[in-house]
């Protein structure tokens, strides 16, 4: 096999020998990248127990540098919530990291296959600077507490303050763990309002001969429409009947339509088309309106062929 | 016997919108005769494409068959091009394997320079995929060109 620029392994799903090696590969990194991520979570974890430790039985740990710590100018509150904070949120976010199955071949594969293609394809993971601007902005002002620099002498602005500045605490930890858990992505932006959203799978096991250790990236596309939207449904159901898209559904509960596909990484170009050129369709159809002239019609009535004649005629052009 | 998907659309006029298709007796049964028999070469391209054991065989093979009708000398970069392929030895399996099982003609003008037929004359049934692949199907080459294009790029 050979090797990129970057020292990583060049992964090849050409023929059947090559793939069964790049399946190793990817397990093997994968078995690393989960056993550095589990470190770190104990490592947190330690820390913030350490802490727990200092603060509940603070005896244990006389004539020590982290006594000193804990006696310095700033207030446990302040000590605490960095470390609560911090701890927090590195948990959340490396628990993250681990349930993502990506590795730094298959990313360099598939980046490589996006850039044949003329993509850029983006690992956006947020949640960390997110975690930063606002923590340090709420550490900023509990240590502006601590030496005395905000105060105030009337109770009622006082009482307002806190409640504001606890309502601040919660929410600058509360929005990078949501962010981390639902934003930090792998994207294509193929438009200012279309892109493609990536999610990699396969089995951690050993990888087998048979060939059941299927390597698969599945593909989502931006929100849609509502489901509630009728001529959104419609669109979308003959898109992605015309396209093979896979039907799968995340949730019952998902109110919006997305259009998803999966590939491999052999066919993962065409696979990519076929979702890019579903969106490109989707724009153009469901802009225009053109097929769902009366959304007011109970939706088995729409999708009769007459009320679709110039759908037909619309794809027929864009073969 | 080859099978033509446009040789029959000519026969009946099917693509004439001013003359009614009315056939009756004899006539009708021929025609559902020569309907079946695409279906049926259909059926063995699907079988043939899905038995071609090379992965990227296939792919290749519709390739060939697109760029034939706007190429008259095809080589192994033209087809590496129309499948937006990075590299030549993905494809170098399929190549073997396709001239092995007679699909297709490699004429070695030079030793780099290799010019790629579709072997029709073996394979009757791909007279009818030619022209449905010809008229409907869409290269990668293609799709890209036509994403980029609704990109702005």
């Amino acid at each position: 096999m050979k090797k990129q620029k970057n020292n990583l392994p060049d992964l090849d799903f050409e023929n059947e020998e090559n793939t069964f090696k790049s399946i190793e590969v990817i397990q093997k990194e994968f078995l690393k990248k989960t056993v550095k991520t589990v470190l770190y979570i104990l490592i947190v974890l330690a820390v913030y127990i350490m802490y727990s430790l200092i603060t509940i039985r603070p005896e244990l740990f006389e004539n020590t540098f982290i006594r000193l710590i804990n006696r310095s100018c700033f207030s446990n509150i302040t000590i605490e919530w960095i470390l609560f904070s911090t701890s927090t949120f590195l948990f959340v976010y490396f628990l993250k990291i681990s349930y993502l199955k990506y590795t730094p071949s298959l990313i360099s594969f598939i980046k490589n296959e996006s850039k044949n293609l003329g993509f850029d394809f983006k690992k956006e993971f947020n949640s960390g600077q997110i975690f930063l601007l606002l923590n340090s902005v709420s550490i900023s002002i509990l240590i502006y507490i601590d030496l005395g620099w905000i105060k105030f002498e009337d109770g009622l602005v006082s009482g307002f303050f806190i409640f504001i500045i606890s309502a601040y605490l919660t929410l600058s930890l509360i929005l990078p763990i949501f962010w981390a858990l639902f934003d930090d992505k792998f994207i294509i932006q193929l438009k200012d309002d279309f892109y493609i959203l990536f999610d990699f799978h396969f089995k951690i096991g050993k990888p087998k001969k048979d060939g059941s250790n299927l390597v698969g990236i599945r593909l989502t596309s931006n929100r849609l429409s509502t489901k509630n939207d009728k001529c959104g449904r419609i669109i979308h159901s003959k898109i992605a009947k015309r396209r093979w898209l896979s039907r799968r559904k995340i949730s019952k509960f998902n109110p919006y339509l997305h259009f998803y596909e999966f590939s491999t990484p052999l066919n993962f170009q065409k696979q990519f088309l076929n979702m890019a050129l579903a969106l490109t369709e989707w724009q153009i159809y469901y802009g225009s309106r053109i097929l769902c002239f009366d959304a007011r019609t109970p939706l088995n009535k729409i999708e009769s062929k007459d009320k679709f004649l110039d759908y037909y005629k619309f794809f027929a052009n864009f073969r | 016997m080859s099978v033509s998907f446009e040789e029959f659309i000519q026969k009946y006029d099917i693509d004439d919108f001013s003359k009614i298709l009315e056939l009756k007796g004899q006539e009708k049964v021929k025609f559902y005769n020569e309907f079946i028999e695409i279906i049926k070469s259909i059926s063995r391209i699907f079988d043939k494409l899905t038995n071609i054991a090379s992965i990227r065989g296939g792919q290749v093979l519709m390739s060939l068959a697109k760029l034939e009708k706007s190429e008259t000398v095809i080589n192994k970069t033209d087809i590496k091009r129309s499948l937006n392929i990075d590299r030549l030895e993905k494809l170098l399996h399929a190549f073997e394997y396709l001239e092995e099982n007679n699909y297709i003609n490699i004429e070695k003008k030079t030793s780099k320079f290799h010019v790629i037929k579709l072997n029709e004359k073996d394979n009757p049934d791909f007279t009818l995929f030619r022209e449905i692949i010809q008229n409907f199907w869409i290269s990668p080459e293609e799709e890209e060109a036509r994403v980029k294009k609704w990109r702005g790029l």
